[in-house]
């Protein structure tokens, strides 16, 4: 338990963890041009890159084929699912449409906040950015994202391979390509909560409280930055 | 690398494929005409990855589709010859060029109603020259462009040309007072000269042209330059 304990406290450095409790997970010292260190990519193609001078986490759907997780898959569910990777593996292809990267150093996440800045860099059939959260080691999960192609920021579940509506909020986001942009979601037990740029854009009772991994999430052939992902644990 | 200059290439679309030419681009068969005459630079890279993905998925050649009089019937109201030479979409047209030919109701009507149920036409129903023909008839209605966009999105990429889908995005856009992304969107000056329409994100423009199989906003830039001259 004390070795657990210790794994954990040095991921949680090694995330960025702040005196305030917020961990944010830092790709300043990735190497540009190659997969983040510190998110696994688990479906589709995503890099490290230079935004403005400072390292970013670039999801590029331009190599997207539709049924091709990124590869290593195997060994990547492995590594954070150890036995149960074959379940989750045989999930995640079933929605291979569906790029997502995992935070590594976040062993997982029931209450508090998760943000990311993103920035929209183009798609011709999807512009999503998304936070992916409540992963489990079957690879069902939860998402919030917003689409730039709709305007709109939605929360989807995958189970068994299926994705399934959930919400979807009723304001119009007509935000710009190539500008910043903050998504922020808060969950305390099952009341979820997520905001763009500050303002509330959706809220909804969720069928159980999260538990499991969180990362990225973006859809088919999106180019998407992700910058400053950070998770504020809120306590059980 | 094999370079056909616009001119060369035109001279040969023209010939053959005017009446697609014209439904292809805003300016209509001025644009056609237009790009016979090239001027020196504006050349397009017929060995390029964007013209090779255009030409490989324009490819009907299997004749695999089941419902032919649907493909007929949409080929017919698009004026758009499927049996006719290759004319890549070169990514550029007028903002202010409206091409208001008649279509007819009955396929519009037909079209809008799949669109509501979320449907559209498919290459397994239609064929490529079909689901194209859909897009130009869909280009004309306003009242159907919009929803037709998201048909072809949610089709996923083996359905539609990926440079037909980013045409059709630039054009709702625009037509909703937003920023294009494509860049394919031009406006034509009284002084004779061309200017791009606003564009979000200049510095991933051409990224996202190529992904989307168009040539670079330079090359468009200059066909529309040499279209506004006619």
């Amino acid at each position: 338990m004390k070795r657990l304990l210790t794994a954990f406290a040095l991921s949680l450095a090694a995330a960025g963890a702040s005196a305030q409790g917020a961990i944010k997970v830092d790709v300043s010292k990735d190497a540009v041009g190659k997969e983040p260190a510190t998110f696994l990519p688990m479906v589709g193609n995503w890099v490290v890159t230079k935004d403005d001078g400072r390292n970013v986490v670039f999801v590029d759907g331009r190599i997207w084929k539709k049924g091709q997780p990124s590869g290593g898959l195997a060994d990547k569910a492995r590594a954070i699912y150890g036995a149960e990777h074959e379940e989750f593996i045989d999930n995640v292809k079933a929605f291979a449409y569906f790029p997502i990267a995992v935070a590594k150093d976040i062993p997982d996440f029931t209450n508090g906040e998760i943000s990311v800045n993103f920035k929209m860099i183009g798609g011709t059939l999807d512009r999503c950015s998304g936070i992916l959260f409540n992963v489990k080691p079957n690879g069902d999960y939860l998402t919030v994202r917003f689409n730039g192609t709709e305007d709109n920021v939605v929360l989807w579940t995958f189970k068994n391979g299926k994705r399934s509506f959930v919400k979807r909020g009723t304001a119009s986001y007509p935000l710009e390509l190539g500008t910043w942009n903050t998504l922020r979601m808060t969950v305390k037990g099952t009341e979820f909560k997520a905001y763009l740029n500050g303002v509330l854009a959706l809220e909804y009772t969720l069928d159980a409280p999260v538990s499991g991994k969180v990362g990225l999430w973006s859809k088919t052939d999106s180019m998407s930055e992700f910058d400053a992902f950070t998770v504020t644990p809120g306590g059980k | 690398m094999r370079i056909m200059t616009i001119a060369a290439r035109s001279l040969i679309a023209v010939a053959l494929v005017s009446s697609s030419l014209s439904a292809q681009r805003g300016g209509g068969r001025r644009a056609g005409r237009a790009a016979g005459r090239a001027a020196p630079g504006c050349a397009v890279d017929t060995t390029a990855e964007w013209y090779k993905s255009q030409r490989a998925f324009a490819d009907d050649s299997r004749h695999d589709w089941t419902d032919d009089a649907m493909r007929q019937r949409l080929l017919t109201a698009a004026g758009y010859k499927a049996d006719a030479a290759f004319a890549p979409e070169l990514g550029w047209r007028f903002f202010d060029a409206n091409d208001n030919a008649p279509v007819d109701s009955a396929i519009v009507a037909e079209l809008k109603a799949m669109a509501a149920k979320r449907q559209w036409v498919s290459r397994a129903t239609v064929g490529v020259a079909g689901v194209h023909a859909a897009w130009l008839i869909s280009l004309r209605v306003p009242s159907m462009t919009e929803g037709a966009m998201h048909r072809m999105m949610e089709g996923g990429p083996g359905e539609s040309s990926s440079a037909d889908v980013a045409v059709v995005s630039d054009l709702t856009r625009a037509k909703a007072g937003r920023g294009q992304i494509f860049g394919t969107l031009f406006e034509r000056l009284e002084n004779g000269a061309v200017k791009l329409y606003k564009l979000e994100d200049s510095a991933h423009v051409d990224m996202r042209r190529e992904a989307s199989w168009l040539p670079s906003l330079a090359t468009s830039a200059c066909l529309a330059a040499q279209g506004a001259r006619k």
